[in-house]
C-alpha cells in the first residue's frame, strides 16, 4: 500500500506520554495508576461530584485529552474490573451502581485474563461473562485456574481491588480553579497565599503543622508543575508558606514556563508533624528559635534542602565514616558529639575527602614520618605523636582491609597534620603506603 | 555606671522571672552578652577594647591552603565563647574551598570545646549562591555567627559585598567573619582583618618530643577603630579562653610573614639538590 506511513514504535515515547497524561489526570483525583500500556485508572469515589457528575467528569476528561491530542475511551463503573472491562468491550460510558447486566453481557476477554484461558473456556462453550458468573466455583478453578475467579470477583465487585496510586497521596489539599488561565508570578504568588489560607482549618482541625508542601500548577496544554518546599519544623504560617515557595520559584526563575497558563493550582500538604500549641503562641516564642528556624527553611528552599545541614554521627571507628552531614529538616537532633576523654587534641578540624598518598621517609617498621611530600610540597616533621591504630572494618571492607597507623605530626613551621601508615609493615603489606587525612589546628 | 555594676544589672535581667500573666519578661533584656567579643586574654582584649566588636564583619586569613586547620581554630576557638550557646552558628563554605581542605570534622571541633551541633553547614553550588546564603543569614537574628568560608580571594566577594554582609551583621547583631582559604589581604569593609600562620607548639613538661598545645600567630593587618599588632596564642579548651605564649615557650621561631626572609624554603624546592651533610641513620631492616 503505497500511501501507508509507517513508524517504528517508541515504547519509551509511548510510556512517557501515558505517564505525562496520568500526572495530569491527578487534577480530577490524586488516585491515578497506570493500566497496561494505554489505559489509565482514576479512582473518582467522592471527586465526581466537583465536577458535576459522573457522566460531566468523564467528558471533561475526554474532551481535554481531544484538545491535546489524544483519543480516548473511558468509563465509570463500581468497580475497576467493570470499568475496563466495559471500556476495552463495551459501549456504554456509565455503569449504574449496583448494575451487574452490562458486564455479564461482556466477553470472556474483557476480565483482563489471558489468551489461552479465554480460548479454553470457548472450547467449552463457555463465550460471556455471564455464563460463568453463577456456575459452581471449584470445579473453574480446578480446570482454569484461580486467577480466572479472582478477576471475576474484582470485576463484580465481590471482591476489593486496590489501585497503587503514581504519585504520593496527600493528606491534605486545597485547590483552586480559573476559567481565566493565569500566567503572571504575582497572580501565582496570590494565589499560593490564598491556598495557604484556605489550608490552616484543616490544619487546625487536626492539631497538626505542615512540613512539606507540594505546589502543583497544572498547565491548559496538559503540562503539571510541581515545586516542593520543606520545613525544617511544623509550621502554620501562611505567610511563612508562602515565603518558602518565593524562594522556590525564584531558585527556578529561568526554567519556570507557564505557556498559555495554569488552570488550576492545587496545594497538596505531604507530610505533617503535631504542632505544639505553645509554638504557635507568638509571644512566649522566642524571636531567635523563629529567625533561626525559617532561615533554614528559606535557605533550603532556594538552595535544595540536601545544601543545608548539619552533622550526624554512626557507630564506627574508621574516620571518614564516623560522622557526617545530613539535611537538617531530616536530622532529629539528640546526637551527643563524643566528649574528649583528656582534652588533647586527637583529632583534626577538617578532614580531606579521600586520604591523599605521600611520599614519606619513615623509620621502619613502626617509625613516625620524618620527612614527606604531600601536593608536592616537602615537610620536615619536628614532632609527632602516635601511632594511634585503628583496624579495619573487616566486614565491611572484606578481610584484606589494611589497618591503619595515624599519626599526629607537627612540622617545622608549627603546620600540623593528621597522616597514617596504610598496612602494617610485614605484617599486612610489603610496602606499606602513607597518606594524609586531616589538618589540626 | 561602672562596667561591673552593668552586667550585674545585665545578670540580673536576664535571670528575672516573667510575672504571671505578662507575655514579656518585666525588664528588657539587653540586647546581646556584651558588645565585644573577647579573646580572654588581657593584652589582645585591652588593645581590642574588650575584644572583637560583635554585630560587624570581620577577616581572618591564612596565607596558605595548608594553615586552614590553624585559621579555623582560632576562628571557633573564639565563637565558642559566645555566651549564647543555645544559637546556632551558620558556616557558608565555598565550594571551591572543599575539594582542598575537605570538610569539617565535628570529632576535632569538640576537642577543641566547640559543639559541633551548633553549626549548620551550607554547600552551595557556586559563589553566587554562597554570597546569597550569607546575606540571608547575616539578616537573620536568630543566630549567633556566619562563618563564610571562601576561597583565595573571589571575584564576587568584592567590596561591595563586604559592605552589604556588615551593613546587614550590624542591623541584626549577628558576628560575621570571613574566612579565607589561601587568600590575599585586600581592601574590604571588615572591621578588623587578621592574618593567621602557626608556630610551633608548647612543649609538655612530661612528653618533650609530643605535640604540645597549639599556638598560633595571629597578626591584626588592619584596624578601623586602632592600631594594628601581633600576639601569639595558645587556645585553652578547659578555660575556653585563649592564653599568651611567651616567646621563650616554643622551640623555635616562627618565620615571619615576609617570605623573602624564609632562608630554608628554597633549599627545599624540588629541582634543587638536597642540602650536603645530612645524615640520616636507618636501622637495620632484618
Amino acid at each position: 500500500m503505497p500511501s501507508l506511513e509507517c513508524h517504528e514504535q517508541d515504547v519509551e515515547a509511548d510510556a512517557a506520554l501515558l505517564a505525562a497524561a496520568a500526572t495530569w489526570c491527578d487534577r480530577y483525583t490524586p488516585l491515578v495508576a497506570i493500566d497496561g500500556r494505554d489505559g489509565l485508572l482514576l479512582d473518582i469515589t467522592g471527586c465526581a461530584h466537583l465536577f458535576g457528575g459522573e457522566t460531566a467528569l468523564l467528558e471533561d476528561i475526554e474532551t481535554r485529552l481531544r484538545l491535546q491530542g489524544l483519543q480516548a475511551r473511558s468509563c465509570a463503573a463500581d468497580t475497576a474490573g467493570a470499568a475496563w472491562a466495559m471500556t476495552h468491550y463495551g459501549k456504554a460510558r456509565q455503569v449504574a451502581p449496583g448494575d451487574s447486566e452490562p458486564v455479564l453481557s461482556l466477553p470472556l476477554g474483557s476480565l483482563r485474563i489471558d489468551e489461552e484461558t479465554v480460548s479454553g473456556l470457548a472450547r467449552v462453550g463457555l463465550r460471556t461473562v455471564g455464563c460463568i458468573a453463577y456456575m459452581p466455583r471449584a470445579p473453574l478453578a480446578a480446570r482454569f485456574g484461580e486467577a480466572l475467579l479472582e478477576r471475576l470477583d474484582q470485576a463484580l465487585g465481590r471482591e476489593e481491588e486496590a489501585l497503587s496510586p503514581r504519585l504520593p497521596v496527600a493528606p491534605l489539599m486545597s485547590e483552586k480553579r480559573f476559567n481565566e488561565p493565569i500566567v503572571h508570578e504575582d497572580d501565582i504568588r496570590r494565589t499560593i497565599l490564598l491556598l495557604a489560607r484556605n489550608a490552616v482549618p484543616l490544619l487546625e482541625q487536626r492539631g497538626l503543622g505542615a512540613r512539606v508542601l507540594a505546589l502543583k500548577l497544572f498547565r491548559t496544554d496538559g503540562e503539571v508543575l510541581s515545586l516542593t518546599v520543606h520545613a525544617a519544623n511544623a509550621m502554620r504560617a501562611p505567610e511563612r508558606i508562602r515565603a518558602l515557595f518565593d524562594e522556590r520559584l525564584a531558585a527556578l526563575a529561568d526554567e519556570f514556563d507557564a505557556g498559555f497558563g495554569f488552570d488550576l493550582l492545587r496545594l497538596d500538604i505531604i507530610e505533617t508533624d503535631p504542632f505544639d500549641a505553645a509554638q504557635g503562641d507568638m509571644l512566649s516564642r522566642t524571636a531567635a528559635g523563629e529567625g533561626a528556624g525559617a532561615l533554614i527553611d528559606r535557605l533550603g528552599a532556594r538552595l535544595g534542602p540536601e545544601r543545608v545541614r548539619a552533622f550526624a554521627y554512626a557507630d564506627t571507628h574508621i574516620p571518614e565514616r564516623r560522622s557526617g552531614l545530613i539535611p537538617v529538616i531530616r536530622h532529629r537532633g539528640g546526637d551527643p558529639a563524643p566528649q574528649p576523654a583528656d582534652g588533647a587534641a586527637t583529632r583534626p578540624i577538617f578532614l580531606l575527602n579521600r586520604p591523599e598518598p605521600l611520599e614519606v621517609i619513615a623509620e621502619v617498621p613502626d617509625g613516625p614520618p620524618i620527612r614527606f611530600r604531600w601536593r608536592k610540597v616537602p615537610y620536615a616533621v619536628l614532632r609527632s605523636e602516635g601511632p594511634e591504630r585503628i583496624a579495619c572494618e573487616w566486614w565491611r571492607d572484606g578481610r584484606g582491609a589494611l589497618t591503619r597507623d595515624y599519626f599526629r605530626i607537627e612540622d617545622e613551621n608549627g603546620y600540623r597534620f593528621w597522616l597514617f601508615r596504610h598496612g602494617l609493615y610485614e605484617r599486612e603489606t610489603a610496602r606499606p603506603r602513607w597518606f594524609m587525612h586531616g589538618l589540626f589546628a | 555606671m561602672n562596667i561591673l555594676e552593668r552586667s550585674a544589672l545585665e545578670q540580673l535581667a536576664r535571670n528575672m522571672p516573667s510575672l504571671p500573666g505578662m507575655a514579656t519578661p518585666f525588664i528588657t533584656p539587653p540586647p546581646e552578652d556584651g558588645a565585644r567579643l573577647g579573646f580572654g586574654a588581657a593584652d589582645i582584649d585591652g588593645h581590642l577594647g574588650g575584644g572583637l566588636m560583635r554585630g560587624t564583619l570581620h577577616e581572618v586569613r591564612c596565607a596558605q591552603t595548608r594553615g586552614i586547620g590553624i585559621a579555623t581554630g582560632l576562628v571557633l576557638g573564639l565563637l565558642a565563647r559566645l555566651e549564647r550557646s543555645d544559637r546556632r552558628i551558620v558556616w557558608v563554605s565555598d565550594p571551591a574551598a572543599e575539594p582542598e581542605a575537605g570538610c569539617l570534622y565535628p570529632d576535632g571541633l569538640v576537642q577543641l570545646g566547640f559543639d559541633p551541633a551548633r553549626l549548620i553547614v551550607v554547600t552551595p553550588k557556586d559563589m553566587k549562591d554562597a554570597l546569597w546564603a550569607g546575606d540571608q543569614a547575616a539578616g537573620c537574628e536568630g543566630i549567633a555567627a556566619l562563618v563564610m568560608h571562601v576561597r583565595g580571594n573571589p571575584g564576587k566577594l568584592d567590596l561591595t559585598a563586604t559592605r552589604r554582609l556588615m551593613l546587614r551583621a550590624r542591623e541584626s547583631r549577628v558576628t560575621v567573619l570571613i574566612l579565607r582559604q589561601g587568600g590575599e589581604g585586600e581592601p574590604g569593609a571588615a572591621a578588623t582583618r587578621w592574618e593567621v600562620t602557626p608556630l610551633p607548639s608548647l612543649t609538655h613538661e612530661a612528653f618533650r618530643e609530643g605535640i604540645g598545645r597549639p599556638t598560633v600567630m595571629a597578626r591584626l593587618e588592619r584596624n578601623r577603630s586602632g592600631r594594628n599588632g601581633v600576639w601569639r596564642l595558645a587556645f585553652d579548651p578547659e578555660r575556653k579562653g585563649f592564653i599568651h605564649v611567651p616567646e621563650s615557650s616554643t622551640a623555635q621561631e616562627a618565620p615571619t610573614a615576609d617570605r623573602l626572609d624564609l632562608p630554608a624554603a628554597s633549599g627545599k624546592r624540588p629541582d634543587r639538590p638536597a642540602e650536603m651533610g645530612q645524615v640520616m641513620a636507618f636501622e637495620r631492616a632484618s
